[in-house]
């Protein structure tokens, strides 16, 4: 079988045209639209621009963004049905006992929260676990920029930040001021895990001694 | 690889024709393109057995992206399983929704009330057109062009402001739910959206001076990797690749759903060379006519949008009883119009309120298929005008 390009390079009324014509015309061609395009693309060259420069600049979000949740712990009744709505089940609620709301103040009493705690590592910011509370104490806020080194960071433990007086967990561009601190802090935990004895996997060196032995064994 | 001509057996397989065209015979080449080549369009792998710049094979790999999606419809009630269809064609999260919620919707014999079917419509369109931008302004990346990509993006943004105004959402939206819509549209939301589609209208002709009638576009792109009307229907084709072969089919008339039979649109297809604006150098069933279909698509998109917007009822858009729905012990099949083809749900139940069996159609999967058939000898650079111009996405592919 002998293989043919399937895309020709000429046809139609380009069939009948000359080799030298049809190859002006293509040029012609070419170089009229790309003319027509630039004209659109210099129009554009004067017109404001619509780049948005973040992080510098915060996008502006929609009032219904379904980012970070906020939660009010004390109007959640512990009833689960949050958890239960959810997908990928990455709600975990513990109470001690019972909880009611008291309708005219508005407050949850009876047993504990012990913890209600969201894995970020999970979530899909569905919404569905806001439809079902009866007490309205769950909602989608509008944080979505937030990091964390390892997956336990991204369990969120709203019971912890609630004794804060936090409602939804903070990312560390809010606490920019502590940055400075919190980075020394991390890279003397990070040398001080290098230069430790108990290196454990991280030395690359006792591996390969390690491994040698383990081959010399065998053989 | 029958052809190999090995020295050691002369009397193997002599291609007569090179011989005598005095061709120098190159070796031939297994080529992975993908799993992350950036013409790919996501994780798709191409096995390309290339002779020189020829292409004499090219076989789709899939399964980079698999999520066992349909395992999960098994799991989950059926409102539950609402985002995951999202995440299947992630560049058309709302028309998903709407699949999978009209498979369970008829199923269980639910009402979805006026309002919400015309908020439906108007979604599914403006998702459609969002995602023909993001297939066309790649389309053009692929073929080299730059700046209709960033064209098409600005104004994919502002459809994605709209949405997320609607849903909170920018890309899985989970709009669109069992009975209905997920919430209504907020104030002044239909103002937002007619004003945005004035805009938008006078920029289709920039997309067409820009990239459609651009002379170099139209050679990269016409008459490469034609396909005919029989092969079109043979291979299960939809949606753009079909109609860009000429055939006029579309479920939103064929079979039309959340009231589409109200709405006075036209469904585009390829036309020959000389009607109207089509231009010379291209044929019906070519990468430019399936590109093309594609503009055609997103002005009637506005044109039903536009209506839909006018007549857009009052009163409730989520029927009753909408969350936690009982299944009968019955099985459904439904087809709607995705904007890469026909996406279908099939459901299963067994009287509870969790399926039996979820099982989905991809029209990309199915559109995929084709590469094999029509990337057959080829040169190189046409690989990925043909796979750009049937537009998958991998997320649906694999599932």
């Amino acid at each position: 079988m002998r293989a043919t390009p399937t895309g020709s390079f000429s046809g139609g009324k380009m069939n009948q045209m000359s080799p030298v014509r049809e190859y002006f015309h293509n040029i012609w061609q070419t170089v009229s639209t790309i003319l027509i395009g630039m004209r659109i693309s210099l129009k554009y060259c004067f017109a404001k621009t619509v780049t948005l420069q973040y992080p510098d600049v915060a996008p502006a979000l929609q009032p219904r963004y379904r980012g970070f949740h906020f939660y009010e712990i004390e109007k959640c009744i512990a009833c689960d049905l949050c958890a239960k709505a959810c997908p990928v089940d990455c709600i975990y609620i513990e109470k001690t006992g019972p909880r009611k709301l008291d309708k005219v103040s508005g407050i949850a009493a009876g047993g504990l929260m012990t913890r209600y705690a969201i894995d970020y590592a999970k979530c899909m910011f569905c919404a569905l676990c806001v439809d079902p509370c009866p007490t309205d104490c769950i909602h989608m806020g509008n944080i979505h920029d937030m990091s964390g080194f390892n997956r336990e960071s991204m369990i969120v433990e709203f019971t912890e930040l609630a004794k804060d007086g936090l409602q939804t967990p903070q990312p560390l561009w809010m606490t920019k001021e502590k940055l400075p601190e919190w980075a020394a802090t991390r890279k003397k935990e990070w040398t001080e895990f290098a230069n430790s004895n108990d290196k454990m996997s991280h030395d690359r060196e006792a591996r390969r001694v390690a491994m040698g032995d383990a081959l010399a064994d065998n053989a | 690889m029958s052809d190999v001509v090995l020295e050691s057996q002369p009397d193997v397989l002599i291609d007569h024709d090179r011989v005598e065209q005095g061709d120098l015979r190159t070796e031939e080449m297994l080529v992975n393109m993908g799993p992350q080549h950036p013409s790919t369009h996501g994780v798709l792998r191409i096995v390309l057995r290339t002779d020189g710049e020829m292409v004499l094979e090219a076989v789709p790999h899939i399964g980079y992206l698999h999520r066992c999606a349909e395992k999960i419809g098994e799991a989950v009630q059926p409102y539950q399983y609402i985002p995951y269809t999202d995440r299947m064609d992630y560049l058309a999260g709302m028309n998903n929704n709407q699949a999978f919620s009209i498979a369970v919707e008829r199923l269980a014999g639910m009402e979805v009330p006026p309002r919400g079917q015309a908020l439906r419509v108007i979604f599914a369109e403006l998702n459609r057109i969002a995602s023909h931008l993001v297939s066309l302004g790649t389309y053009g990346l692929d073929m080299g062009a730059f700046t209709p990509f960033l064209y098409c993006f600005r104004e994919r943004e502002m459809i994605l402001d709209l949405f997320e105004a609607a849903c909170g959402a920018r890309l899985t939206y989970s709009y669109i739910t069992i009975g209905g819509v997920h919430d209504d549209v907020p104030d002044g939301w239909i103002d937002r959206c007619r004003e945005f589609l004035d805009y938008f209208e006078t920029k289709i002709d920039d997309y067409n001076n820009l990239l459609s009638f651009n002379h170099i576009f139209i050679k990269r792109t016409g008459r490469v990797g034609v396909i005919s009307k029989e092969e079109a229907i043979a291979f299960g084709l939809t949606g753009p690749p079909l109609r860009g072969s000429g055939i006029r089919f579309d479920l939103r008339k064929a079979l039309p759903y959340d009231g589409y039979e109200k709405y006075d649109f036209e469904i585009p297809i390829a036309e020959p060379p000389g009607t109207g604006v089509i231009p010379q150098g291209v044929e019906v069933g070519d990468c430019w006519s399936r590109y093309f279909v594609r503009v055609l698509e997103m002005t009637q998109s506005v044109r039903i949008m536009r209506q839909a917007m006018d007549q857009l009822p009052d009163g409730e858009f989520r029927a009753k009883k909408g969350t936690t729905v009982k299944l009968p012990d019955d099985e459904i099949y439904v087809e709607v119009e995705n904007p890469r083809g026909q996406l279908g749900f099939y459901v299963r139940g067994d009287g509870s309120a969790i399926p039996y069996r979820v099982k989905a159609r991809g029209p990309s999967f199915s559109n995929l298929c084709i590469t094999q058939h029509c990337a057959k000898n080829v040169l190189l650079a046409d690989v990925p005008a043909i796979i750009g111009s049937i537009d998958v996405v991998m997320g649906e592919v694999d599932r």
